[in-house]
């Protein structure tokens, strides 16, 4: 099987176990991005019932304060990704102590569960890239996952984390050549 | 923007995220299809309908003050620079002269008629 066709293949299974009727863009938005939410969510919290807590809660915020304010459906990803970050540091706030004695921990994620979907083939491949992905230092891995899972732009994801343009493309641009030379090294071992 | 993907980037787009887990997507969609939250619903609208009566009730109070202190309590007024009264004077009096004209009224009794509800008493009692 083409990856082409299990991506295929994975997006008619997510269609039919979907059970959102896509009545507003917030049901698209919802059906299209949540998944990229969770994952975002999932990179800063680091506990994956907390984040599904964080983007239900940030979702659900964002559709409080917009829904009736006439913002338009292209604007509403880089909306709920900014409204999770806004929602995992007021957690972090709440939770200060708490948080610094797991920074403290180190960079490793309390329960190593897979990032993504299991793959119906090169699965040495994805878990390699896997792999890689963690290791990223958090800033550059949040950049990568909001470039390439959000879809955001270099300016949207300027927003969200409120650094620059530049910053942002920057630290894009070396997390992938970190992932380069990790995976080539992989490859060459 | 570049869009064209290098070898990694497409790697990278072909990973799936984990789903978000069903009981948080319904959380949401449950939320978002209560019944447009009547109780924030009528708190929204009663709060706008409060809003709406103060702006009313002091667009009313600027109209009524500003209109006595517009309307001339005297058809003439002492200085020209009050131009709009002075207008509605002038106004006035040529009302009050034709009136006059076609009437019995004396002309002279025309300067007794200062105002509005005077001309309109002795157009009722005719």
């Amino acid at each position: 099987m083409t990856p082409s066709a299990a991506i295929n293949l994975w997006q008619n299974v997510s269609s039919v176990t979907d059970d959102a009727t896509e009545e507003t863009m917030w049901h698209r938005v919802l059906h299209r991005c949540g998944d990229g939410l969770f994952l975002y969510a999932r990179q800063l919290c680091r506990n994956d019932a907390d984040a599904a807590d964080v983007v239900q809660e940030a979702f659900l915020r964002a559709w409080r304060k917009h829904a009736s304010n006439g913002v338009t459906e292209p604007d509403l990803p880089a909306l709920c990704y900014s409204a999770v970050r806004y929602v995992v540091l007021d957690h972090q706030r709440q939770a200060a102590r708490r948080f610094r004695r797991e920074a403290a921990a180190g960079e490793t994620w309390c329960d190593q569960q897979p990032l993504f979907e299991p793959g119906l083939e090169q699965a040495e491949e994805r878990a390699a890239l896997e792999t890689a992905i963690r290791t990223l230092p958090v800033e550059q891995r949040e950049v990568v996952s909001l470039k390439t899972w959000g879809e955001l732009t270099f300016q949207q994801i300027a927003t969200v984390t409120d650094e620059s343009p530049n910053t942002v493309a920057s630290r894009y641009r070396l997390a992938l050549a970190t992932l380069r030379q990790r995976l080539g090294k992989g490859h060459h071992e | 923007m570049n869009s064209e993907l290098d070898p990694l980037e497409q790697q990278l787009s072909h990973l799936r995220p984990m789903r978000l887990p069903s009981s948080a997507r319904q959380g949401i969609l449950h939320e978002m299809q209560r019944p447009v939250t009547r109780r924030g619903a009528a708190f929204w609208l009663s709060s706008h309908r409060a809003g709406f009566q103060v702006a009313l009730a002091g667009a009313l109070s600027v109209v009524v003050l500003v209109g006595s202190h517009w309307l001339p309590r005297s058809p003439r007024p002492e200085s020209y620079a009050d131009q709009p009264a002075f207008a509605t004077s002038n106004a006035l009096a040529f009302l009050e002269a034709r009136l006059a004209a076609g009437s019995l009224i004396h002309i002279n009794s025309v300067d007794e008629l200062h105002s509005f509800s005077m001309l309109t008493n002795t157009q009722i009692q005719r």
